[in-house]
């Protein structure tokens, strides 16, 4: 007999003896939690219900038990979890519809919505992930370490560029090992927090505090680890918690926006570990994969959005799907203040001011200044004589990056980056040229440059 | 068994358990209120399972005894004699029967053996303060809790226990609220520090019924329950099971501008445009450096627009930005100086309200897009 038919057994026949009212406040929500040499452990939601059945009912339920459970000698009671009431997502959408009014706009507390034990934002599961031919084999990738973390690709690297859904994707993926092994201990972390956390413990010498915190998790995923890049000592903790955790089979997760070859001044062997595993990439959605996300994006804000206009968000939101995201959100709001269904022409009007924003300006000085920030040189090194082959390919890039961001002229190019010939930077801009129609790792990092550049 | 005091007396300790009956519980006898000797003192306990309240009424005692009587029956009655009243009430269970010089009342009482018995607890922490300050501090986080119960743990104060030090903190999301109370050092036997989720509806109760004290608060903290008690009342709440979530990584700490403004007015521009915001309770706030002054204004298409502003002292760039105007006056009322600092950083980044000159507490709020 399992300890819960014998507490049913139990209960109804203590039910017949009890008024219907007595019984429902004082023996809802109570369990028999444990069973033991005759001793039976019943655990109540709180402390009144202990009190009354400790001091009121306990010969009651002790000689019901013993009806069903002839060797019951005592019973004990308990304070237990309380049953923490989780609404349904349903449920809570409408309470909070109900509660104010809408609340798209008001801005909330991003940082807490996670859970304090694993950093992890309950929002991002695989449901919502809209897998397609750019993220196929990230995604696989993650399904396999959810399957047998630890073994199948340990450690798994994920990159790729800005709003593209790696962290939707590491998160997702802790999400559901979360709830698939509740034993593991899980830990997301940015590597930027990482950072600070292990320079404040250094501080504060708490450090192997700090070490063995992190040597007792499971599953650790590192989101953005490109900025390690250029901390040493940070870079020396990771490695050793690294080895820690890889030795005892722990999964360990990465994400970045470049590869672990592009990320500068990395550490020859943090380099090759995060190489050890799979290394899986990013790309940019095709126009399916695209319109897709807008479809399962519009159905989760319920926005009734035609094909057309669908087709339109898709078509102009090439390369960051936040930045869609951003898109319909605005659509959205606007709708409901409207109150017009959101056609094609409606979408287009509305978008406008951000697909037709025009270019920010930018200036040589930003270039070759993110340029340099991008390889980690000094500006001084990108115009100064230096041939070394580390300094000419990102020299190079911005001599492409002002031909084909700000139009200058050669000569005006030459003499900005330390008074060299136009005919160097028209051999660079022709070489550069080539090399990114050829090469993929090359577009990439120019793309990410690009986004320094503007973003700042 | 008898019992003589004052109108005064009676009301006041009834005052205390009235509004933790339970009302429309399945037993009547969670309605009721139970009176009984407790050495030497006549004690008044009610419960509806969730808190417990006991309290104790000053008179002349003779005997010992015990009933239960339906609470709204007994301080109605109560509440209709003037102050100075003499009331004798005889005990002769189930009956009551209350006399004065010229009225005769008897009471039909409950059986008191229903009556839920409040549970006791060993405090694993504990903390002493004087009940003003508490209730202050509690006056000051307060507004900031979620009262609607979709994340139970956020649907209460935390109070974060150290060695010196009792911590408040309340948020909704939309804003939080956390103030530092200094505590005398407590005994060594309670050095571990605690941190307790307390359910707000409690503490709507604390600072109802321990509002006329002026003597220290002892809060006792056990494992599901904590105990708030003075020599006059005692209040038992059980605690919210759950992790609070770590806020301090919110509470930003560098910012674009910082503006000192009297808090006063701020309060009368923030209420001037609420008369015309949006249903959104959208307001615009303006930090102008070049005239010195701070811009709270509001447009409702229907209603018209308002603009008023004020004088400050400000350092740093020039800001403009949307709040709720609800969460904005929590704020700036909770502020106990004259000025206020006011920081912020941009549209979409958190802002900061705290009083000049006072560390002891900071009100963080989220603002609104602007569209």
């Amino acid at each position: 007999m399992t300890l819960e038919q014998l507490w049913q057994a139990a209960l109804g026949e203590i039910e017949l003896t009890l008024s219907k009212a007595h019984f429902h406040t004082w023996l809802k929500n109570t369990t028999i939690v444990a069973q033991e040499n005759g001793v039976v452990l019943v655990s109540c939601p709180n402390g009144f219900t202990k009190e009354w059945l400790e001091n009121k009912y306990n010969k009651l339920i002790l000689h019901a038990l013993r009806n069903v459970s002839e060797d019951t000698r005592e019973v004990r009671y308990v304070i237990g979890k309380e049953a923490v009431l989780t609404p349904s997502p349903a449920a809570r959408r409408r309470r909070e519809l109900l509660v104010s009014p809408p609340m798209e706009e008001q801005l909330d507390f991003k940082e807490l919505a996670v859970d304090p034990n694993t950093n992890l934002n309950p929002k991002y599961t695989f449901e919502s992930f809209v897998v397609g031919s750019f993220n196929e084999l990230a995604h696989a990738a993650a399904q396999a370490v959810l399957k047998n973390p630890g073994t199948t690709y340990n450690p798994l690297f994920v990159y790729g560029g800005v709003g593209l859904g790696k962290t939707h994707l590491l998160q997702a993926t802790g999400n559901a090992v979360v709830s698939q092994h509740k034993s593991l201990a899980i830990k997301y972390v940015t590597a930027d927090r990482l950072a600070n956390e292990i320079v404040s413990s250094i501080l504060g010498g708490s450090i192997d505090q700090l070490k063995n915190d992190y040597r007792r998790i499971d599953l650790l995923i590192v989101d953005d680890a490109q900025f390690l890049s250029g901390k040493e000592k940070v870079q020396e903790e990771v490695f050793h918690t690294f080895n820690v955790l890889y030795q005892k089979n722990k999964q360990i997760i990465f994400s970045s926006d470049r590869p672990p070859k592009a990320i500068p001044t990395l550490t020859e062997r943090l380099r090759s570990r995060f190489e050890g595993g799979m290394v899986a990439d990013i790309s940019y959605p095709d126009f399916e994969t695209r319109l897709a996300i807008v479809k399962a994006k519009a159905r989760e804000k319920e926005l009734a959005l035609d094909a057309e206009a669908a087709a339109y968000i898709a078509t102009h939101f090439q390369k960051n799907i936040r930045e869609l995201e951003g898109a319909l959100n605005r659509v959205a709001s606007q709708v409901r203040v409207s109150r017009q269904s959101p056609t094609a022409a409606y979408v287009q009007k509305y978008l406008a001011s951000i697909i037709n924003e025009p270019r920010k300006n930018t200036s040589p000085k930003q270039v070759i200044k993110a340029v340099a920030e991008f390889y980690d040189l000094s500006e001084r090194d990108l115009i100064e004589r230096g041939r070394k082959k580390e300094i000419v390919h990102p020299r190079q890039i911005a001599m492409f990056l002002l031909r084909e961001e700000l139009k200058n002229s050669y000569p005006f190019i030459g003499m900005k980056l330390g008074g060299r010939d136009h005919t160097t930077v028209m051999h660079a801009y022709d070489k550069i040229s080539k090399e990114f129609e050829e090469n993929e790792n090359l577009r990439r990092e120019i793309h990410l440059i690009k986004e320094r550049i503007y973003n700042v | 068994m008898r019992f003589t005091c004052l109108q005064e007396n009676l009301q006041n300790a009834l005052s205390v358990v009235e509004r933790i009956a339970g009302r429309n519980a399945a037993l009547p006898i969670l309605s009721a209120v139970l009176i009984s000797t407790h050495q030497n003192r006549l004690q008044f306990v009610a419960t509806d399972l969730e808190l417990g309240a006991t309290t104790w009424c000053a008179g002349k005692l003779e005997g010992e005894g015990r009933l239960a009587l339906p609470m709204r029956l007994i301080t109605q009655f109560v509440s209709n004699f003037i102050p100075q009243t003499k009331l004798q009430l005889d005990f002769n269970p189930p009956h009551l029967t209350v006399t004065t010089e010229n009225s005769k009342a008897t009471f039909r009482g409950l059986d008191t053996k229903d009556f839920p018995i409040i549970p006791a607890f060993t405090p694993l922490h504990a903390v002493t303060v004087p009940v003003k300050t508490l209730l202050h501090g509690l006056g000051q986080v307060l507004p900031a809790v979620a009262t609607h119960e979709a994340r139970p743990e956020i649907n209460g104060v935390l109070f974060a226990i150290s060695k010196n030090e009792l911590k408040l903190a309340a948020t909704d999301t939309f804003r939080l609220a956390e103030k530092i109370i200094t505590t005398q050092a407590p005994d060594d036997n309670v050095s571990r520090a605690a941190r307790v989720i307390v359910p707000h509806r409690t503490l709507h109760e604390v600072v109802r019924i321990f509002s006329a004290g002026t003597e220290d608060i002892h809060i006792d903290v056990g494992e599901h329950q904590l105990c708030f008690h003075t020599p006059t009342a005692q209040l038992i709440s059980r605690l919210i099971a759950g992790e609070y979530p770590n806020y301090a990584a919110i509470i930003p700490t560098k910012f674009q501008n910082n503006t000192v403004v009297a808090s006063k007015a701020f309060a009368g521009l923030v209420r001037g445009a609420a008369i015309f915001a949006t249903k959104l309770n959208d307001i615009h706030v303006g930090i102008e450096t070049s005239k010195r002054a701070v811009r709270v204004s509001a447009v409702d298409p229907d209603k018209g627009d308002h603009t008023a502003t004020a004088p400050a002292e400000i350092s740093g760039e020039p800001l403009e930005a949307s709040f709720n105007y609800r969460y904005l006056l929590d704020g700036i009322e909770a502020i106990p100086t004259d000025n206020l600092e006011f920081a912020a950083t941009s549209a979409s980044t958190p802002a900061v309200i705290k009083p000049r000159g006072d560390p002891s507490f900071i009100y963080v709020i989220m603002p609104i897009r602007r569209s």
